[in-house]
């Protein structure tokens, strides 16, 4: 009989001689999105090769097996979202990275692992689209995170922004998936995942690392048991563990049943999911934010733009155009009331993104009454210098 | 064997099964419990151990909510890439894979091939009609030539896939072909398939009797007189369809050669 | 529960006599009659009635026949029918 694949030790024991220890690394953004997974406990890797996300698949060919974890290399994109449905439900956790037409291919997975709430992470190396586009960076695919996959039923989605952060937020993206029993989305640019920074791995036992409530934990036998059921999250049992689970992503009852269909059971189904993320959106989302105090205008940006974007809002800031600066960590849930209670009343909102726009959609719905104007500064094919942000925050101001 | 089903559930019935009158799938599902009951018993294997798949179409309904066992009902074609993820978490389930021609063969082709290929740890039991069932009768990659369906209204000028062959090519190390109307030869042959380490690939001719339009009974007929064993086939098949074992090998597994990779690391940790 | 009713089986004059006894499950049977065709010694007919699904229901031909080889129970598609063999 072969042996299991390892589980996930406790964070507070060392999870083993070949983790990288605790100090400081230099390494690029893929392989530290790959370190933070196995610290988190993620044991299976399903991929395909596509530019600009294949380091993140060969680092995780050497290192997975290292630490007692599987990888295999899928016929395609579909089969590797598909995998990490399988291995989700046989109780590991599971990941892989692709771009943007490989996301285009996973989103009939994504939409299944919304309905029945299984959890895997999935990181999407943006690169230039649509069609094959180019194999360099973009935030083009940020609207297809949260509108991709068919149906209603929302996603976690965040946003990287450095080689230090591809760590944090890999590690972050399982804990919320396993927390909130949803496929979260790390997405992130080609930059960031090419780009080698210093990377500082903390002491083991200050990992977070959360496991998913099962039926075992809260004391409900197999009999029992609702799979969608007990709670906004259900616990979930794992195939293998005698809960006689039947995994459906039809239009189910709490107890799995998918042939008493209604119009109420549609409605309590969906929206079900609709309320445990997008109802605790404040819980879920982070933003950063910094210089807001008597700010007169304001740049909302995410990701890889961030960097210069920051730059941008410091020499603003010197010159004395009083701008502040606000960096969407989580993209969706969309932080809507977090952003409406930070932001005072602004004139100009600023988004610059790597896309023709997309972002400064939401911002607007939510910001519409507390400012005078949003501006979007697209840039295709090439990161926003801060001389770019700044002239066309000039350009605005003047 | 009804005490493999979920009859009731929390929140109401789930028999009768959603399967029109005298469908093969039906069948096929007893087949498996007898088979299933068999290994459970003869080999000391836990119930918990077993998982069944399927995917999208009549065939894929077997699991939609009627197994007392760990079971999934995944999407069209895909139950491969599913079954594939559920070994690496952990390669000690026993995993049945329930699919269609189409399902296995449209669809999924692609996953079929390289699960063969990778020789994982599966039993795919392919029910084959000939047709898209579920959809309301569309041909399909083994519909036969000429066959007039609702997508081929005259007549289908495209060639059928001979599934088992395409199976051993790719790598399948245990393929047989069967109908419904051979239940014990079927029964063996999923136990075979069970106890196998790798990729067993077992085709069943099953009978759908609403798109072709004649009786269960009638279609069960057919299938005895236009099959030939192969043991008993000399020569040309005669137009009937060979069915039999075609292939019984030993090869290693996926997930046994895998952990090979993993036990140097393993070792090496002390 | 009363989870399964029972059909005919045959004429009193012959209800003495020790036999097998057949029991359909209305609830699931739906009339395929596949185990009225594949039973070898011909002890299943089909019944003259439609129920109230729409089914012609199988009942018994001549069940001092039924030699409870089981495979009606096999090759039923839906769990609708079983033998209890007479212990004499």
């Amino acid at each position: 009989m072969p042996k299991k694949a390892r589980r996930n030790e406790a964070a507070n024991i060392s999870p083993g001689p070949h983790f990288l220890k605790p100090g400081k690394y230099y390494l690029q953004g893929s392989e530290a999105c790959i370190e933070g997974a196995l610290m988190a406990g993620c044991r299976v890797y399903a991929g395909y090769p596509i530019t600009p996300a294949v380091e993140t698949m060969e680092y995780a060919s050497r290192r997975f097996p290292q630490v007692g974890g599987r990888f295999i290399q899928m016929e395609d994109e579909i089969a590797s979202a598909c995998a990490l449905i399988g291995s989700s439900w046989g109780g590991a956790k599971a990941l892989t990275a692709t771009s943007g037409p490989g996301f285009s291919l996973m989103q009939e997975a994504i939409s299944i692992a919304v309905m029945s709430e299984t959890p895997m992470v999935i990181v999407d190396i943006q690169r230039a689209g649509p069609g094959q586009g180019y194999i360099t960076a973009s935030q083009q695919d940020v609207m297809q995170a949260r509108w991709g996959h068919h149906g209603d039923g929302p996603i976690i989605a965040l946003a990287p922004a450095s080689v230090q952060e591809m760590f944090d937020l890999t590690i972050e993206a399982f804990t919320l998936s396993e927390q909130w029993r949803t496929p979260v989305l790390v997405m992130t640019e080609e930059t960031v995942a090419h780009m080698r920074e210093p990377l500082v791995i903390p002491p083991w036992n200050e990992v977070e690392v959360r496991e998913r409530k099962k039926p075992q934990d809260l004391g409900i036998p197999p009999g029992d048991y609702l799979p969608w059921g007990h709670n906004t999250v259900a616990p979930m049992a794992n195939w293998g563990e005698g809960y006689n689970v039947n995994f459906v992503a039809l239009v189910h009852l709490e107890d799995g049943n998918i042939t008493r269909y209604s119009p109420q059971a549609n409605y309590h189904c969906v929206e079900r999911l609709q309320k445990k993320i997008e109802g605790n959106a404040d819980g879920i989302t982070r933003i950063e934010a910094k210089f807001l105090e008597n700010c007169k205008h304001l740049i909302i940006c995410y990701g890889a733009v961030s960097r210069t974007a920051m730059e941008a809002a410091i020499e603003a800031c010197e010159e004395g155009l009083e701008v502040g600066y606000l960096r969407l960590i989580t993209l969706w849930p969309f932080p809507e009331e977090k952003l409406r209670r930070i932001v005072g009343t602004v004139d100009t909102i600023f988004v610059p993104e790597m896309n023709l726009g997309m972002m400064r959609h939401p911002i607007t719905e939510a910001l519409r009454d507390q400012c005078r104007k949003v501006v979007s500064i697209p840039s295709l094919g090439i990161l926003h210098s801060p001389e770019y942000i700044l002239s066309k925050v000039r350009e605005e101001t003047s | 064997m009804l005490k493999y089903l979920k009859e009731e559930g929390p929140l109401g019935p789930r028999l009768p099964l959603i399967f029109c009158p005298g469908c093969g799938s039906g069948q096929v599902l007893n087949y498996t419990l007898y088979a299933v009951d068999r290994i459970i018993e003869e080999d000391n294997v836990r119930k918990e151990n077993f998982l069944f798949i399927s995917g999208i179409g009549c065939s894929g309904r077997i699991t939609s909510h009627y197994m007392n066992f760990d079971s999934a009902w995944t999407i069209h074609g895909r139950a491969l890439a599913i079954a594939t993820g559920a070994l690496l978490a952990n390669p000690a389930f026993k995993i049945i894979v329930f699919t269609g021609d189409g399902d296995n063969a449209s669809i999924g082709g692609n996953h079929f091939i390289h699960a063969c290929r990778r020789n994982i740890d599966v039993t795919i039991l392919c029910l084959n009609n000939g047709l898209y069932g579920m959809t309301g009768g569309q041909h399909a990659p083994t519909t036969p030539l000429g066959m007039i369906t609702t997508t081929t209204p005259y007549e289908n000028r495209e060639a059928a896939f001979d599934l088992c062959k395409l199976a051993e090519i790719a790598g399948a190390t245990y393929v047989a072909r069967w109908t419904t109307a051979h239940p014990r030869q079927v029964i063996k042959s999923i136990m075979k398939g069970v106890r196998k380490r790798g990729t067993a690939f077992i085709e069943i001719l099953s009978q759908c009797p609403v798109h072709e339009k004649a009786s269960p009974v009638a279609i069960l007929k057919r299938f005895k007189r236009d099959t030939i064993p192969i043991r008993r086939a000399e020569g040309p098949a005669e137009g009937k369809t060979l069915i039999g074992e075609f292939c019984d090998l030993d090869r290693k597994e996926w997930n046994e050669s895998y952990q090979e990779i993993i036990d140097q690391f393993l070792a090496g940790s002390g | 529960m009363n989870r399964i009713k029972r059909l005919s089986i045959n004429s009193s004059l012959e209800a003495a006599k020790p036999m097998n006894r057949l029991w359909i499950d209305e609830r699931y049977c739906k009339g395929c009659l596949i185990c009225v065709d594949v039973c070898p010694t011909k002890a299943l007919k089909a019944s003259q009635e439609i129920n109230a699904k729409g089914y012609i229901l199988p009942i018994g031909n001549d069940m001092k026949r039924c030699k409870a080889c089981g495979l009606c129970e096999l090759m039923c598609p839906d769990f609708a029918i079983a033998i209890e063999e007479d212990e004499g």
